[in-house]
C-alpha cells in the first residue's frame, strides 16, 4: 500500500497543489488505461463489433473524464480518496473459486433455497454455485453474457445499452470496459412469475485491492411480470472494490421488482449503476438495502418514458462505525401521466456518514405527474453524519409533485412508555429502530424474502447498534 | 405499599410538587382530584421514571425500596403501572409484539420463564375480551390511528396483561364516551384486588361512580389540600374546588 502512495507523496513535496493534483489524478486513471490495454484483446465479446466499440468509446471517456473529484456537485460530500489512492486489480483466473464462509450462509441459504439462484463469484457467472437453474419456467430465459454472445449476439446487441446515455462516471465507465461477464434475464410476454429470482454476486479474493464488475441486463416484455432479488455479498477483510451496472427495460404493462441488497464487507466498496427504462403502464418496483459497506454509492437513474408508467423507489440504509453509504437517485418524468413513488430511509451510528440526493426531473411536456419523495433518518450518535438533498425541478404546469426531508433522533416519549412497561432501554432503542426500518422492509413485495430479511435485518441492527 | 413522604420536584426551575405526602396500602384506590395544573401528571411521571424532573426534596419508598433511583423498566419490573394520559403511536411496531416483550421482559426480570407466541396469544385473546378490543388490535401497530377510547382501552389491556402491584391512571377517563367508560371501569374493576393498589387521577366524578375509591384527595398547587372518603368527589362535583381553597 505504502508503493501505491509513493509517487503521489513525492510530488506532494516537490510541486505545488496543482500541479499535484493534476499528475496524480493522471496516475490514478493510468493504471486503469494501462490495464485495459494489457486485457483489452481477451475481454469478453472482443470479436463482436457492437461490444468492441463500446468498450473502446468508455475507455476514452474514462480517460478524459477521469474520476470524480470533490469539485463534482454529485460527489462533494462522497470522498472516494480510499479507492482512487489504491490501484485495484482484476482477480486472477484462479482467484475465482469460491470457499463458502459460515457467515455467507445467514443470507444466502436462508433465501429460497427452491428457488432459481444464479450466482456470480468476483463477477463470473459460476454454474456449480447456483440452483434450481435447470428446466427454468417457460418464457424465463437467463443466461450468462458469454452464453448469449455464443448463440445470439444480436439479442444482446439489441437490449445492450439501448437506453439514452446519461449520467456516466468514471466508475460506471470503468465497468463499460472491464465487464467480463454478466447476467441476461429475460421474461417473454404475458409471463407472470411469482417466485422471486436470486441473483448472488459475491465477492471473494484472498488478495488485497481486488475489482470485480458485476453486470445485469433484464427485460420484462409487454404484460409480463418479475421479481428478482440481488445479493452483494462480500465478507473478506481486504480491500475490494465492487463497480456493477444494471440495466432493467419494462416493456409497456409489465412489472419488475428489483430488490437489491448490500451487505458488504468493512472494508469493501461498491459502486453500483443501475437504469431502468419504464414503457408505457409499466411498473418498477426497486428496494435498496443498503447493510455494510466502507463506501456503497448507489446511482438510481430511472426513465419514465411512456404515458402511465409508475416506479416506487424505496431505499433503506444502515451506515456505523466509519462507513458511508450515498444514494442518488433520479427519476425522468418524460411523458404525462407518469407517477413516482420513493421513500428512502436511513439509520446512523458511529461516525458514520450517509448521502441522500433525490432528483425528480419533470420534462416539459410531462403534463399530469405526480412525484412524491421523502428522505428520512434516524441518527442514533452525536458524530454521524447525513447530507439529504431531495430535489425537484419542474418544466411542466399541470403536476403533482411533492418532497421533503427528516433528520431525527430517537422519539424520547416514545422510548420512556415502552421502558415504562418493563422493557429495558436497550432493548427499546432496538425495538424503535427496527420499528424505523420496517417501512421499508414492509414494503418489499417478495413475501418470502421479506420474511427471511425481516430477522436478518434485526440481527444487524442489534449487532450493529 | 408506596409512600410518597414530603415530596418536592421542579421542571426548569418551575415548583410544581410541594411537600406533597400520601400513602397507599395494597388493597386500597385512591382517587386524586384537582384542576388543571395542580401537578397530578407531574407526580404520575415522576413515580414511573419520566427524566426531566429535577427532585427538591423528600423520598418515595415502593414496597421500601428508594423508587427515585430506579430506572423506568426497574419501577415496572417492582410491578408500578403507569396509564398515560397521552398514550403515544408508535409505528412499525404491532400491538402483540410489544404486549409480549413487555410481558417477558418483566418475566424475565422476576426469573420466570419467558412465555412463546402461542401462550401469549391465548392469554391476551382473553384479555382483551375484558376491555372489548377484538383481535385486530393486537396485529396493527401500537396506538396508530387508534382513536382516543381505543388508546385508553389499550391501556387497561397492558395493566390487565401485566399485572402489576400499583396501578397509576392519569387521566383515563378524559376524552371518553360513556360506552368507553364503562368498559374502562370494567377493566380497572377487574384489576382491583387485596394485593393491588390504584391511584385515579381525574377530573371528573363520573369514572368514580363506576369504580369507587376508598380515599379521595384534592391536589391543589402541588400539594394534597384535603382528603377524605368517596363523598369528597361528590362535593367537589356539586361545588368545584372553590370552596376548598377558601376553607
Amino acid at each position: 500500500m505504502i508503493l501505491h502512495t509513493q509517487e503521489g507523496v513525492r510530488y506532494l513535496t516537490k510541486e505545488s497543489g496543482n500541479k499535484f493534483n493534476m499528475i496524480s489524478t493522471n496516475q490514478k486513471i493510468s493504471h486503469y488505461l494501462h490495464a485495459f490495454q494489457k486485457v483489452e484483446n481477451s475481454l469478453l465479446g472482443n470479436e463482436i463489433p457492437f461490444l468492441r466499440q463500446f468498450r473502446a468509446q468508455a475507455i476514452a471517456q474514462f480517460e478524459n473524464l477521469g474520476f470524480p473529484s470533490a469539485q463534482d456537485e454529485d460527489w462533494r460530500f462522497t470522498n472516494i480518496e480510499n479507492i482512487t489512492n489504491k490501484k485495484f486489480d482484476l482477480p486472477a483466473k484462479d482467484e475465482t473459486d469460491y470457499q463458502k464462509t459460515e457467515s455467507h450462509d445467514s443470507l444466502l441459504d436462508d433465501c429460497g433455497p427452491n428457488k432459481i439462484q444464479l450466482t456470480f463469484i468476483n463477477g463470473s457467472f459460476k454454474e456449480e454455485f447456483s440452483k434450481n437453474i435447470k428446466n427454468l419456467p417457460s418464457g424465463l430465459k437467463i443466461k450468462n453474457f458469454k452464453s448469449m454472445i455464443k448463440d445470439e449476439p444480436e439479442t444482446l446487441e439489441k437490449y445492450f445499452d439501448s437506453f439514452e446515455r446519461r449520467d456516466f462516471d468514471g466508475f460506471s465507465l470503468l465497468n463499460d470496459a472491464f465487464f467480463n461477464d454478466g447476467l441476461f434475464i429475460s421474461l417473454a410476454k404475458g409471463v407472470v412469475l411469482k417466485d422471486e429470482i436470486y441473483l448472488n454476486f459475491i465477492t471473494q479474493s484472498s488478495h488485497k485491492d481486488h475489482v470485480v464488475y458485476p453486470r445485469l441486463l433484464c427485460f420484462a416484455d409487454r404484460d409480463s411480470e418479475l421479481n428478482l432479488v440481488e445479493l452483494n455479498l462480500g465478507e473478506i477483510p481486504l480491500n475490494y472494490l465492487v463497480l456493477s451496472a444494471s440495466e432493467l427495460i419494462c416493456a409497456e404493462n409489465s412489472k419488475i421488482n428489483y430488490c437489491k441488497v448490500q451487505k458488504e464487507s468493512r472494508s469493501g466498496f461498491h459502486l453500483a449503476k443501475i437504469r431502468a427504462q419504464l414503457q408505457r403502464n409499466s411498473r418498477f418496483y426497486s428496494h435498496s438495502i443498503a447493510l455494510s459497506g466502507s463506501l456503497v454509492r448507489n446511482n438510481l437513474n430511472v426513465a419514465l418514458a411512456e404515458e402511465g408508467a409508475e416506479c416506487v423507489l424505496n431505499g433503506l440504509y444502515l451506515a456505523s462505525g466509519q462507513e458511508l453509504i450515498d444514494n442518488h437517485t433520479q427519476i425522468d418524468h418524460l411523458k404525462p401521466h407518469t407517477t413516482s413513488r420513493e421513500l428512502y430511509k436511513g439509520i446512523l451510528n458511529g461516525k458514520s456518514k450517509a448521502v441522500f440526493n433525490g432528483s425528480i426531473l419533470v420534462h416539459a411536456n410531462a403534463q399530469k405527474t405526480d412525484a412524491l419523495q421523502t428522505n428520512k433518518n434516524l441518527l442514533l450518535s452525536q458524530d454521524c453524519q447525513i447530507h439529504t438533498k431531495p430535489g425537484l425541478k419542474i418544466f411542466a404546469n399541470d403536476v403533482k409533485c411533492k418532497h421533503g426531508a427528516t433528520v431525527g433522533q430517537m422519539d424520547q416519549d416514545v422510548l420512556f412508555y415502552l421502558r415504562s412497561r418493563g422493557i429495558p432501554k436497550e432493548e427499546a432503542q432496538k425495538l424503535l429502530i427496527y420499528a424505523f426500518a420496517s417501512e421499508i422492509i414492509d414494503q418489499i413485495h417478495i413475501e418470502t424474502f421479506q420474511n427471511q430479511l425481516t430477522p436478518i435485518l434485526f440481527n444487524i441492527l442489534m449487532g450493529k447498534n | 405499599m408506596l409512600q410518597i413522604k414530603n415530596l418536592s420536584a421542579s421542571v426548569d426551575n418551575k415548583k410544581i410538587l410541594k411537600d406533597l405526602n400520601l400513602e397507599v396500602k395494597a388493597g386500597e384506590v385512591h382517587a386524586i382530584m384537582g384542576p388543571n395544573g395542580s401537578g397530578k401528571s407531574t407526580l404520575s411521571q415522576l413515580l414511573a421514571g419520566k427524566e426531566g424532573y429535577t427532585l427538591d426534596g423528600g423520598e418515595v419508598l415502593f414496597e421500601g425500596k428508594n423508587l427515585l433511583t430506579l430506572s423506568p423498566e426497574e419501577r415496572a419490573s417492582l410491578g408500578l403501572f403507569l396509564a398515560f394520559q397521552y398514550p403515544v403511536e408508535i409505528p412499525g411496531v404491532s400491538n402483540l409484539y410489544f404486549l409480549k416483550s413487555a410481558y417477558n421482559a418483566l418475566r424475565k426480570k422476576r426469573g420466570e420463564e419467558e412465555l412463546d407466541a402461542v401462550d401469549f396469544m391465548e392469554l391476551v385473546k382473553e384479555k382483551s375480551k375484558l376491555v372489548e378490543m377484538n383481535e385486530s388490535f393486537l396485529t396493527r401497530p401500537v396506538n396508530e390511528g387508534f382513536s382516543g377510547g381505543e388508546k385508553k382501552r389499550n391501556e387497561i389491556l397492558q395493566m390487565i396483561v401485566l399485572e402489576p402491584k400499583l396501578c397509576i391512571l392519569d387521566e383515563t377517563d378524559s376524552g371518553l364516551d360513556i360506552d368507553a367508560l364503562k368498559v374502562v371501569s370494567k377493566g380497572i374493576n377487574a384489576t382491583r384486588s387485596k394485593n393491588r393498589g390504584i391511584i385515579l387521577i381525574t377530573h371528573y366524578q363520573r369514572l368514580l361512580n363506576y369504580c369507587e375509591p376508598d380515599f379521595v384527595h384534592v391536589l391543589y398547587n402541588g400539594k394534597i389540600l384535603k382528603s377524605g372518603g368517596k363523598e369528597l368527589a361528590l362535593e367537589l362535583e356539586k361545588h368545584g374546588y372553590g370552596w376548598i381553597l377558601e376553607s
